[in-house]
């Protein structure tokens, strides 16, 4: 049951309980009231009854001192006595109206009363008419009707005695049932009293433990409210020293950003800087190979020229020897010019931009071969062309790759009576690696590592013609595609040149890339 | 042949061992009587145009072909192509840039100015000399010279 509840359910049983109390209690001074008055109508009963008895009396009284004395005036105080007494009877019964008893009483008593009066008027009324016409028998005539009298007399006493103890008893009774009210009343009001004070007890017993409880509870709330608020201290504490954390952090990024800033800016700077130093290396390397191709080359043309002439138009001044040292000379200075020509080749292979597109290397091999299958260099050469992929390289740069190679190739195998040059593709790697192999002389493997510095040669120059930097060419191409170069030889079993060209992908994407470039140009 | 005859060849080259070299080939070539050879832009093309030091000369006396080197003094061989290119008086004789360079730019520029074509001198003077003869049989045999009419200003 709820605190609510049981407050409601006393104070409800409270006010049931006064309201009862009051309805008794009304009820029973109502009552005692009715008694009272009726107590009040007994007395004034009691009180006619011996106006009566008084009255009766006096008129017994007077009607002998009237008979002795024949005064006039006792005769007025008997017409009042008798007055009297007759209103006296008159009160009784319209007083006892509802007494049923009483006014049998008074029925018997009414009668005895009027013979009574008559009997004593008569004995009163005689003497006085005598005495006043000087009869002299009047008091004999009075006496005569004294025993009449005296038992009327008599029963209206005893009557007068009968309505009195009637009125006395109920009375008695009335005050009794008074009394009996009026006990009642206190029992009901002890009874009210002591519930009240009961409930009152109960409703404070309620009242002190809700507010107990209510006390607990507060003590408890401000117990959390206390903790909660050192947790919410604690926590904004938490909280600021992170804040201040993330800002110190914040301010360390910044600061970190703004470094890497002023490095990119200065990076930015080098870089152009550095742009600006290369270029200008570049075109004093490009005004170098102009200086190179143009100027160093006529020294040579000019030495060449006039050893010539010496020979065809002066050579029969000449003595044996003198021309062997002319041919040497002019041999050197050709060396030389194809040096020049061959090392400009290979920087220019380096200068040249890359430009990558889709080739295929089946076509590209087959035109370079083309060039020799007629040639006194190319006689008796079987050539054998496997099947071979598309690539994304540049087209001129693959050529001078495959003319280089196949220059080699050509070379090595001279002289040998089955010559055979073939191409193809392994397909295991990805891209896939494709390779130049021949049948010729061959290289010892120890010095494969050599074989494509520039300059570099694995074979007397009197066996083999060149300037060693045909490799050095391809492997600077083959570079320059991203990819990597390899020789694989035993001497005497020849030679296979394996060769990659760089991410596939990539370069087709990079051409895709250019088309949708041009596509939308 | 005297200096009178009209020039046939007109060889302009800076380098006397080149110049040297170049006339022993035309020369043993046989296709021409008289070379004139000079040595820069700015004697050349006074030499063309008749001015200065040529001042004189019959103008109407064109060489039948021009052999001209890149790296000349004063005026150099592009410049030189440039305005002999450009003038009508002389735009119709054929010049052939005979060069030891073989830089694409320079062919490439030699092109654009309407060079009639871009010998390289080879290294080897045999080669050269073959170079020479060819060059001689074609320009001055083969080739048929251009009309009078072709140095009308238009």
């Amino acid at each position: 049951m709820t605190f609510q509840t049981k407050l409601a359910t006393a104070y409800s049983l409270a006010v049931v309980i006064l309201c009862a109390m009051c309805v008794v209690s009304y009820c029973n001074a109502t009552k005692i009231e009715e008694t009272r008055q009726w107590g009040r109508h007994s007395s004034a009963v009691l009180h006619r009854n011996e106006a009566l008895a008084e009255n009766l009396a006096r008129l017994e009284e007077i009607s002998f001192e009237y008979a002795g004395t024949s005064d006039p005036q006792a005769l007025a105080s008997l017409d009042v006595a008798r007055t009297g007494a007759l209103s006296a009877a008159h009160d009784l019964r319209s007083l006892t109206a509802d007494n049923l008893s009483q006014q049998q009483r008074l029925g018997l008593l009414d009668p005895k009363l009027v013979r009574y009066l008559g009997l004593l008027r008569e004995a009163i009324v005689s003497p006085a008419i005598a005495t006043a016409a000087g009869n002299a028998h009047a008091p004999a005539t009075v006496r005569a009707f004294l025993p009449e009298r005296a038992a009327l007399s008599h029963d209206i006493s005893d009557l007068i005695q009968q309505i009195n103890a009637e009125e006395d008893r109920l009375s008695l009774v009335r005050r009794q049932a008074i009394d009996e009210a009026l006990r009642r009343s206190s029992g009901y009001l002890a009874f009210g009293y002591a519930s009240a004070i009961f409930l009152s007890v109960v409703c404070i017993l309620i009242l002190r433990g809700e507010m107990r409880h209510r006390a607990a509870i507060q003590n408890e709330l401000e117990k959390a409210q206390v903790s909660l608020e050192h947790r919410v201290h604690e926590r904004t504490e938490d909280l600021r020293a992170a804040n201040l954390a993330l800002q110190a952090q914040i301010e360390e990024r910044k600061r970190a950003e703004r470094q890497v800033q002023q490095l990119n800016a200065s990076l930015e700077i080098r870089v152009e800087e550095r742009t600006a130093e290369l270029t200008q290396v570049v075109n004093e390397l490009d005004s170098f190979c102009y200086t190179v191709s143009h100027d160093l080359r006529a020294p040579l043309r000019h030495v060449d020229g006039f050893s010539r002439i010496l020979e065809s138009e002066f050579g029969a001044e000449l003595s044996d020897e003198a021309r062997r040292h002319l041919r040497r000379i002019v041999q050197a200075v050709n060396r030389m010019g194809r040096l020049i020509d061959d090392l400009l080749d290979l920087s220019r292979i380096g200068r040249k931009k890359l430009i990558r597109r889709r080739v295929s290397v089946q076509d590209l091999v087959e035109r370079s071969v083309a060039n020799y299958r007629d040639s006194p260099d190319g006689r008796g050469v079987e050539w054998r062309i496997d099947p071979l992929p598309e690539f994304d390289c540049d087209p001129g740069l693959l050529e001078v790759v495959y003319a280089n190679l196949i220059a080699n190739a050509v070379k090595f195998t001279r002289g040998l009576p089955h010559r055979v040059i073939q191409f193809g593709a392994l397909d295991t790697s990805s891209p896939a690696t494709l390779f130049v192999r021949d049948n010729g002389v061959g290289f010892d493997p120890k010095y494969a590592d050599k074989l494509f510095g520039a300059f570099q040669r694995l074979h007397p120059e009197d066996d083999f013609e060149g300037t060693g930097i045909g490799l050095a060419t391809v492997q600077r191409i083959v570079l320059r595609h991203g990819g990597s170069i390899r020789a694989e030889s035993q001497p005497g079993s020849g030679a296979t040149f394996y060769f990659t060209l760089g991410a596939q992908t990539e370069g087709a994407l990079a051409r895709k890339l250019e088309e949708v470039k041009h596509v939308g140009v | 042949m005297s200096e009178s005859d009209p020039v046939e060849i007109l060889l302009v080259e800076d380098n006397p061992a080149d110049a040297e070299l170049a006339l022993h080939a035309l020369r043993k070539s046989k296709v021409a009587n008289h070379i004139l050879h000079l040595h820069d832009g700015a004697e050349a093309l006074d030499f063309m145009f008749c001015r200065g030091e040529y001042a004189n000369r019959a103008c109407e006396n064109r060489p039948a072909i021009i052999l001209l080197d890149l790296k000349l003094p004063k005026v150099d061989g592009l410049q030189v192509l440039q305005e002999l290119k450009s003038d009508p008086r002389t735009r119709a004789i054929p010049v052939i840039l005979l060069t030891s360079s073989q830089e694409e730019h320079d062919m490439a520029t030699g092109y654009q100015n309407g060079v009639n074509s871009y010998i390289q001198k080879p290294v080897n003077f045999a080669e050269f000399q073959d170079v020479v003869n060819k060059l001689g049989v074609y320009w001055l045999v083969v080739n048929r010279k251009p009309p009078a009419v072709a140095f009308l200003e238009a």
